[in-house]
């Protein structure tokens, strides 16, 4: 399942699920700092609160925060727990997949005709919201 | 130049078989979505005379519902796997029923990707042949013939001549907005006649808020006003936080979602919750979101945690 480079960089960094206290490289630290903010922007679309995603993963608060300001490595358990209460993909919130969707993606498919209906500023949150939630589906790499 | 008169003798006729062609194609379709109503209803084993909570539907049928932040969308549907509709925080809840009923529409009938930009009040605006279709069936499965009777005759009002609150009320009942279960029963169902409908769509919904909040004492609601009485069944009352449940006299909640003053139950945080009056007999679980909630429906009652 997890076997993207990136993935790998990062794994092959810390192997525990505690907080690194080793100096991270700047590729692996780079990638946290994705996966950071994809899981915020993740959640935020969901509509859960760190206390609510705490709560479903049987965490505590605090371990949500340090993992959304990339101070704590997740594993990849993790990683898959947050996808499915996200309903997301894991390529996605490892970056492997664009923040915003292309409105000519095949997957997408939607007609530009009907995306011009929208104002800028709401057909670039669509597009946002389309990135995070409709891989799903998708096999993981 | 002889075509010239020609064409002024014809056009009118064609166009009046245009219209009457028209005409037949739209009850055609109007049909074709309402039995797509009635037969979905009957799959999931909902009764045609009961209201149902859409949300839990699209749960059913294995769509994932999301509200979102986007102003000019009224709602978007994408087949998926997994089916998605999207539907926008920025409308009242009866209008995002709607919008979520008209989405699965669009899915029952195989319908590729829609954007529903934001229309204006609450009237049917229907540009193609899929939209017609996909208004046509939202109407149908929220306001069957049966349970828009069933709403009034339960509560011993008179369907034809309702006074304006009777109508909001039953309107809570079935989700739906109160212009919306007015127009459906003017020009669908034509079980009130068109002057008495004309009269009650000149009464703004705020104005019959107002009034009830002024004779019932419930003071500056911020939010919406959901009347419930004895003859809900059927489906849960959702409500968001700063709404205010009418409740009948006597009722008692003790979940911490709300907070009972009178007969007012005000919805105060996310949460789960049960009304209920032991002089009736009658008990109804309550289920509270945040206010213009975004994110999956499926999280939307979830209560908030206390180191939040």
């Amino acid at each position: 399942m997890l076997n993207s480079p990136s993935k790998r960089r990062h794994d092959s960094a810390d192997d525990s699920n505690e907080p690194n206290e080793q100096q991270p490289d700047s590729s692996s630290q780079q990638s946290r700092e994705t996966i950071a903010s994809r899981l915020r922007t993740a959640r935020e679309i969901a509509g859960l609160t760190q206390g609510q995603i705490a709560k479903l993963l049987g965490v505590h608060r605090p371990t949500i925060t340090e993992i959304e300001a990339g101070r704590r490595r997740v594993a990849a358990e993790e990683l898959q727990a947050f996808a499915r209460h996200y309903r997301t993909s894991i390529a996605w919130l490892s970056g492997e997949e664009a923040a915003i969707a292309d409105p000519t993606d095949q997957r997408i498919r939607l007609a530009a005709r009907e995306l011009s209906k929208l104002s800028d500023d709401d057909l670039e949150r669509l597009l946002r919201v389309l990135a995070t939630i409709r891989t799903r589906s998708e096999p993981d790499r | 130049m002889y075509w010239r008169p020609f064409v002024l003798a014809v056009s009118p006729i064609a166009s009046a078989i245009r219209q009457v062609r028209s005409a037949m194609n739209r009850t055609a379709l109007a049909l074709q979505a309402a039995k797509a109503a009635l037969r979905l209803r009957q799959e999931l084993q909902i009764p045609s005379t009961a209201p149902l909570a859409v949300y839990d539907v699209a749960k059913r049928l294995a769509i994932d519902v999301w509200f979102v932040d986007i102003t000019t969308l009224e709602g978007t549907y994408l087949p998926g796997p997994p089916a998605t509709i999207l539907v926008t925080s920025h409308r009242p809840a009866g209008r995002q029923t709607m919008t979520c009923a008209h989405e699965i529409g669009h899915h029952v009938f195989g319908h590729g990707s829609h954007i529903d930009e934001m229309m204006a009040g609450d009237k049917v605006q229907s540009t193609t042949v899929e939209e017609f279709l996909a208004n046509t069936f939202a109407v149908n499965f929220l306001m069957t013939r049966g349970v828009v009777a069933q709403g009034f005759l339960s509560r011993g009002i008179s369907a034809t001549s309702p006074r304006p609150d009777q109508v909001y009320a039953v309107a809570n009942w079935l989700g739906v907005g109160y212009t919306t279960l007015l127009y459906h029963m003017r020009s669908a169902l034509k079980t009130m006649p068109r002057l008495w409908a004309d009269r009650l769509l000149k009464i703004a919904p705020r104005d019959i808020r107002v009034e009830i909040a002024e004779t019932h004492g419930l003071g500056d609601v911020t939010g919406d006003i959901i009347v419930v009485d004895e003859n809900w069944h059927g489906r849960p009352i959702d409500g968001q936080v700063g709404d205010v449940l009418l409740l009948p006299d006597g009722s008692k909640f003790q979940d911490k979602c709300g907070q009972v003053e009178g007969r007012g139950l005000s919805l105060t945080c996310p949460g789960l919750g049960r009304v209920e009056n032991a002089d009736l007999g009658w008990a109804q679980f309550v289920r509270v979101s945040r206010r213009g909630y975004c994110g999956l429906a499926d999280y939307r009652h979830l209560e908030e945690v206390e180191d939040d």
